[in-house]
Formats: C-alpha cells, sequence, structure tokens
C-alpha cells in the first residue's frame, strides 16, 4: 500500500524526471547552432516499486549518435579535403605553367620559327634578324619564368603541407586530451569536442577514428599509422629537406619510432597538397626542362652547322646561365648573338661573310616540323601537351571536389537528420516536459494538501 | 527525414553561392567573349585554340616571306623584260647592220647604240633589292654580279622561300640563266651582244650575220628565264591563295573552339540570373520557415 510519504517521493521524482526532459531540450536549444553539436535526449522508463507507488528513472542524457556515419563522414571529408586542397593547389600551377593568356609557352616557341621564316625571307635584313634573335630571347625568357613560378607553386605546397602539419599535430593532442577526459567523465560536450577534432583531423590527413569499448578514440591513416592511440597522441611533422626535390617529408612521430608517410598519404588536404608538389607540378617542371634542354640541343646542332654574316666560326644559338646541362631555369640566347644579330646563323658554312645565303635560315625554321629527339613531338605539341596535362588535372581535380561536395553535403543531411537541433521539434519536448512537470507539481500539491488535512485532524 | 533550421540555413546559403557563382562564369563568358579561358575549361578545346594560335603566327610569317619574294621576282622579271627588249632592239639594229647597204660610218653608229644599249642591260642585271642584295646575284653580294666585262661572278643557286606548311618554293634567279650555264644550249647574251658590237664597229657584215642565229638563241633564252620567274611569282601567287584560305579556316576553327556563342552566352547569363532569383525566394521561404521554429 501507499504512504503519504512514498507518494511524495513519486511526485517528487516525477518532477526531476520532467525537469530533466525540459533540461535536456532546453540545452539543444541552446547549442542549435554550435558547430559539432550532437542532439542530447534522454529516456524515460518506469521505476519498479510496490502497488501503486514506483516512479519513473531517467536514463541519460545520451548523444544521438553512429560510428558508422561518423566513419563515412570522415572518409568523405578526407576524399573531399584532398580534391579541395588540390584543385586549389593546381590553380595556381595552372596559372604558373601556362603563364599569361594559359598558352604563352606556346605562344613563344611559335613565335621563334616565325622568327627564323623571317630571317629566311630576308637574311641580311637587319630588323628580321634582331626580331628572330629576340623572337629566341623572349622563349628562353618565358621558360625560365615557368620554371620560376611552377617552382614557387611548389614551395606554396610545401608551406602549406608545413601549417596543415601543425596544425593536424594540435588536433590528434586534442582527441587524446579528451580520451584522457572521459575516463572518469562521459561529458557529452567533451565527446562532440573529440568529434569535430576528429572531422577536422581527418580533412586534413585523411583516416578516421575508432571508438573502442570504454570510449576511448584512436585515429589511423594511411596504411594504419597511428595518429592518436587512446590518451597518446603523435606529432605530425613536415621535415624539409628529407622529401623529393629537397621539399619536406611527411612523418609521423610517437617519441622515437618515425613513420615516414609522405608517399602513403591518400586522403586529406595534405595529401592533395602533396599530389601537385610531387606530382602534377614535379613533372610539369621536369618536362619543361626536357624540353628546353631538347630544344636547345636540337636548335644549337643545326645553328652551329650554319654561319652568321660576321663569323669565321658557327656558335650555339643557346647556352646556359648558369652552366652545366641546358634547362628550362637557365636557358638562355649567346650574349654575342643578342648584343649582335649579324651572329645569327641564317648562312650555309662556307657562304662567305655578308652572303645572302639562307639555306641554314630554312633548316632552322624547318625544325617546327620536327619530332624532337627523345620526346617524340613537335616543340609546340609538346608545349600544348605539358600545359594541357596540368589543366586535366585541374578540371579533374574539381570534378571530384563536386562529387566529394555533394558526397559530404549528403552525409551532412543525414548527420543533421540524426543529430542536428530541430528547434522546433525541442520547443514541444520542452512544452511536453513542463506541462508533465507542472502536472508532478500539482500531484505534488495534493498529496500534501491531503498530509495537511491529516495533520490538522490528528 | 528529420530536417533542422539549420540544415535549411545551409540550403539556403549554398543555393545562393551556387546561383551567385553561375551568374560570375555566365557574366565573365559573356563579356569576355571567350568560352575557354584556361586549360581546365575544357582541356581538349584549348589544346586545338593553342594549336591552331601557333599555326597562324606560322601563317602571318609565311605572308611576309610571300611577299617578299614576290616583290624580288616581280622585280627580277622587270628585269629580263628590260633585257628582253633591249635584244629585240639590237635584232633590229644587227639585222640593218647585216645588210650589205649598209656600211662604214652607219655600222659605226649602229655599234654606238648598240653599247649603250649593252649599258643598260648591264644596269638591269645588277640591279639590287630593297634588302641590299642583287636580283641575279645568287648569294653574293660584295660585288655585282656581272662586271664591267659582263662576266658573271655569281653562283648558280637560287634562293628558296618556306611559304607555307611543308612547301618552299623558288624565290629567285640567278644570273647564270644569261650565260652557258643555263643549259646545254645556252648563249652568253653578253657575249652575242659582244660580238655584234665589235662586228658592226669593224664594217664586217658577215661578223654580225654570223651571230644572228645566235642572238635568236639568246633572245629565247631571256624570253624562257622571264618566264620562269613568271611561274614562280605565280605559284607564289598560288601559295598566298592557300595561305589565306588556310587563315579563315584557322580563325573558323580557333572561333569555335574556345570563343563563346554571344546568343549562347547571353542566354545562359539570363538562365543563370534567372536562377540566382528562384534561389533568393527560396531562401527567403527556408529562412521564414526557420524561423517559425523560433517563434
Amino acid at each position: 500500500m501507499s504512504s503519504i510519504n512514498s507518494l511524495l517521493f513519486v511526485g517528487s521524482n516525477a518532477i526531476q524526471a520532467q525537469g530533466a526532459g525540459v533540461a535536456s531540450a532546453g540545452k539543444n536549444i541552446a547549442n542549435a547552432n554550435t558547430e559539432g553539436y550532437q542532439r542530447e535526449l534522454i529516456d524515460l522508463s518506469p521505476l519498479q516499486g510496490p502497488p501503486l507507488l514506483g516512479g519513473v528513472r531517467v536514463i541519460g542524457p545520451y548523444r544521438v549518435d553512429t560510428q558508422f556515419l561518423s566513419r563515412r563522414e570522415q572518409e568523405a571529408n578526407g576524399g573531399y579535403g584532398a580534391a579541395l586542397s588540390q584543385s586549389s593547389a593546381l590553380a595556381e600551377a595552372e596559372t604558373a605553367v601556362g603563364g599569361v593568356g594559359g598558352s604563352e609557352l606556346v605562344d613563344a616557341v611559335a613565335a621563334m620559327w616565325a622568327g627564323f621564316i623571317g630571317v629566311s625571307a630576308a637574311p641580311l635584313d637587319e630588323a628580321a634578324r634582331a626580331s628572330a634573335v629576340n623572337d629566341a630571347s623572349e622563349l628562353a625568357r618565358v621558360f625560365q619564368r615557368l620554371s620560376r613560378e611552377l617552382g614557387e607553386t611548389r614551395a606554396s605546397c610545401d608551406q602549406r603541407i608545413t601549417d596543415m602539419a601543425a596544425t593536424a599535430t594540435k588536433l590528434a593532442a586534442e582527441i587524446a586530451d579528451v580520451n584522457a577526459a572521459v575516463i572518469a567523465n562521459k561529458d557529452p560536450a567533451l565527446l562532440d569536442k573529440r568529434d569535430l577534432a576528429a572531422s577536422k583531423l581527418s580533412e586534413l590527413l585523411g583516416g578516421t577514428a575508432i571508438v573502442d569499448a570504454n570510449g576511448q578514440m584512436s585515429f589511423a591513416i594511411a596504411g594504419g599509422t597511428l595518429v592518436v592511440d587512446g590518451i597518446h597522441s603523435y606529432s605530425v611533422q613536415a621535415v624539409p629537406g628529407l622529401g623529393p626535390d629537397g621539399y619536406s617529408a611527411v612523418r609521423v612521430v610517437d617519441g622515437v619510432h618515425v613513420d615516414d608517410v609522405t608517399g602513403r598519404l591518400t586522403g586529406g588536404k595534405i595529401a592533395g597538397e602533396l599530389a601537385v608538389r610531387d606530382g602534377v607540378a614535379a613533372t610539369a617542371m621536369a618536362d619543361l626542362d626536357n624540353l628546353a634542354g631538347a630544344l636547345a640541343i636540337r636548335v644549337n646542332a643545326q645553328h652551329a652547322a650554319g654561319i652568321g654574316l660576321v663569323d669565321a666560326t658557327s656558335r650555339d644559338l643557346f647556352v646556359s646561365a648558369s652552366g652545366g646541362p641546358i634547362t628550362a631555369a637557365n636557358i638562355t640566347v649567346d650574349a654575342a648573338i643578342v648584343a649582335d644579330a649579324r651572329h645569327l646563323a641564317a648562312a650555309a658554312v662556307g657562304s662567305g661573310p655578308n652572303s645572302s645565303n639562307n639555306d641554314n635560315a630554312l633548316l632552322l625554321a624547318g625544325i617546327r616540323s620536327e619530332a624532337l629527339p627523345v620526346i617524340g613531338r613537335t616543340a609546340v605539341d609538346e608545349s600544348i601537351r605539358i600545359i594541357g596535362v596540368v589543366g586535366q588535372a585541374k578540371a579533374n581535380a574539381d570534378r571530384d571536389v563536386t562529387v566529394g561536395e555533394t558526397r559530404v553535403d549528403s552525409l551532412a543531411a543525414l548527420r543533421d537528420s540524426l543529430s542536428g537541433v530541430s528547434v522546433e521539434e525541442e520547443l514541444i519536448r520542452l512544452a511536453a516536459f513542463r506541462n508533465a512537470s507542472d502536472a508532478a507539481a500539482n500531484f505534488v500539491a495534493t498529496v500534501n494538501s491531503m498530509l495537511q488535512q491529516l495533520l490538522e485532524k490528528l | 527525414m528529420r530536417v533542422t533550421e539549420s540544415r535549411l540555413h545551409d540550403i539556403a546559403t549554398s543555393s545562393l553561392t551556387k546561383a551567385r557563382s553561375e551568374v560570375a562564369r555566365s557574366g565573365a563568358e559573356l563579356s569576355s567573349g571567350i568560352r575557354v579561358q584556361r586549360p581546365s575549361d575544357d582541356p581538349v578545346a584549348f589544346a586545338e585554340g593553342a594549336r591552331v594560335a601557333a599555326k597562324q603566327t606560322i601563317a602571318n610569317a609565311h605572308k611576309s616571306s610571300i611577299a617578299r619574294s614576290r616583290e624580288r621576282l616581280q622585280a627580277t622579271e622587270g628585269a629580263l623584260q628590260t633585257i628582253g627588249d633591249t635584244l629585240l632592239r639590237i635584232t633590229e639594229l644587227a639585222i640593218q647592220g647585216a645588210n650589205e647597204t649598209c656600211a662604214g660610218t652607219a655600222r659605226i653608229s649602229l655599234a654606238v647604240e648598240i653599247r649603250e644599249l649593252r649599258q643598260a642591260a648591264l644596269n638591269a642585271v645588277n640591279t639590287q633589292a630593297e634588302d641590299g642584295t642583287y636580283l641575279f646575284g645568287s648569294f653574293g653580294n660584295d660585288t655585282p654580279p656581272f662586271d664591267a666585262a659582263a662576266t658573271y661572278a655569281g653562283g648558280t643557286a637560287t634562293r628558296q622561300a618556306d611559304v607555307g606548311p611543308g612547301l618552299v618554293l623558288p624565290a629567285s634567279l640567278p644570273g647564270s640563266v644569261l650565260t652557258t650555264l643555263a643549259g646545254p644550249s645556252a648563249e652568253n647574251v653578253f657575249g652575242v651582244i659582244d660580238n655584234i658590237e665589235a662586228a658592226l664597229a669593224a664594217d664586217n657584215g658577215d661578223g654580225v650575220t654570223a651571230e644572228l642565229d645566235r642572238l635568236q638563241r639568246a633572245v629565247r633564252q631571256v624570253a624562257l628565264a622571264r618566264g620562269s620567274a613568271g611561274g614562280y611569282v605565280q605559284a607564289l601567287e598560288t601559295a598566298e591563295e592557300t595561305r589565306a584560305k588556310l587563315m579563315e579556316s584557322l580563325v573558323e576553327i580557333r572561333a569555335r573552339a574556345i570563343s563563346a556563342d554571344p546568343i549562347e552566352a547571353a542566354t545562359s547569363l539570363a538562365k543563370a540570373e534567372n536562377s540566382l532569383e528562384a534561389a533568393r525566394l527560396s531562401a527567403q521561404e527556408l529562412l521564414a520557415a526557420a524561423a517559425l521554429g523560433g517563434r
């Protein structure tokens, strides 16, 4: 049988339970726009007790979450992050390799051939000679500038990688700190903070997080390398000089053990930057060097087979500004030819001074239709190919961004549907709990009134 | 599926951002007239456009080459016409001088006139082009190809001109076409003139008669040389017509590859602006719906 006091207990228990509901709804409303917040719910279940007694038991609050969705989101973040950073870096690379108008190298090569045609038509014309030498010099300048700007693009990627590695280290430390804190206190706010950090970390490095039965999160990236393992976090370092071409290598360091992940990252913004720094941009630079070298070798061979107006011996047209093999970074026109265009070898050897023989100028112009040795294409076609490869990579990255964005967006919609706060819904919950709390208060007041009456009678 | 106010805000923002971005892109395309502004816009079209631009640059160089070569050959043709006319007059004088009725001082007068005509012909074959080269000088330029004795000191090579893709055409005639170097039955044109002059000056009618056949051959030789020059000019003119047609088609190809069709671009912009307006209206509705939840 129930006693008055037992009834009071039921009433107070009910008020507390409804109060918990009001608190949870209130907390959700307060955090409706908080980044990373996952709504909290409570469950009410009947408290067992003697007939006509008992009460209500509050289960929770618990976060509405699912690890399955979290892992899908992290994978999507990694892919999207990689595509985004790759697209952005490739925009720089595309501008660098395309130059003015997007096809500066192609235009400069064609202009040089046109210059040789001009000299072949008027081998004694000073203006034609000067124009041809200027066109060759301009081509050399374009090679140098494109090479320099591609180098700057790679350096920018490298700097961003360094900055992102530092951020990744901080995020990993944050996760480890939360792991330590939740051992004693599984505060949902801490779990939200940890999930947000994991999401940002996946955007930077790719990889996914796993939460074990004890609530401890570990975060692994490419090939299973751990960045967070429970309360331990490892440092993500970009070490200058140890990567390809002297750029930074990306390593995960856990005190003694060092894991170089530079070539293994497949997701995340860092992977996107690496793909451009060590991939597309590096290849473009190498291709530019090969083209400059092959073109210079072929043109020089032909130029040296001819003679200038004031020369007794032949000379090269292109030389290296820094000595050694000719590359895009150091190609330049022989200073003597720049100073005096009469040194341009338009005539065949043996023509004698001041000859209007144009045989060699014709052969120089004819190189435009030849496939350059090793490269196997004409200079114009190879220039177009080099620029086109970067352009195609950018177009592919843009497409990946769109796909990634769609994927992230649809997962975000699912996440929002599951864990997001609907203010309308929470207001309804709030009203329900408040009404129930009012009813419980009425119940307590009724029981209290009964007790008062009993006490007066006694 | 639950839809929260936050999601409604995100949808509104995202739609507006995308719509604005499309308006900006369409506007840029319409105002610049270029559809493919960078390789990533359309890599294949960009490559085609760049290749065509390179061909246009080369074709412009060919235009200059053709023009210079044609000028030179037309001047050569003119010089050969002068020489041909000179030979015709010399023929008249030689026939007159060979006649028995013409003798003594009459023949000497004819010899004097022929000497003057010879000098005019010599000036013609030593004409220089605008670039300072001798029209008939092959590749030598320091001295005239024919000296005062009308001896040819130049080479036999013909200068070639780069006038089209894989096309090289003759752009000059060497002075050797007026000498025995021209072929098996060729004459030394100035040698014939000198012989006729000498015979007339020596009052030797038979000597003049003996040179008449050679003179005829010289006349034909000069006519043939003039025909060659004319043929080369014709070939260059054909090359120029071909080049001009090529340029027209290159312009068309490039426009098709990278230029924006103004009507399509304007339509695209109008659609984008409509989409932006629709996105604005739907954003208003979405945000209003989201705000209802707070009341």
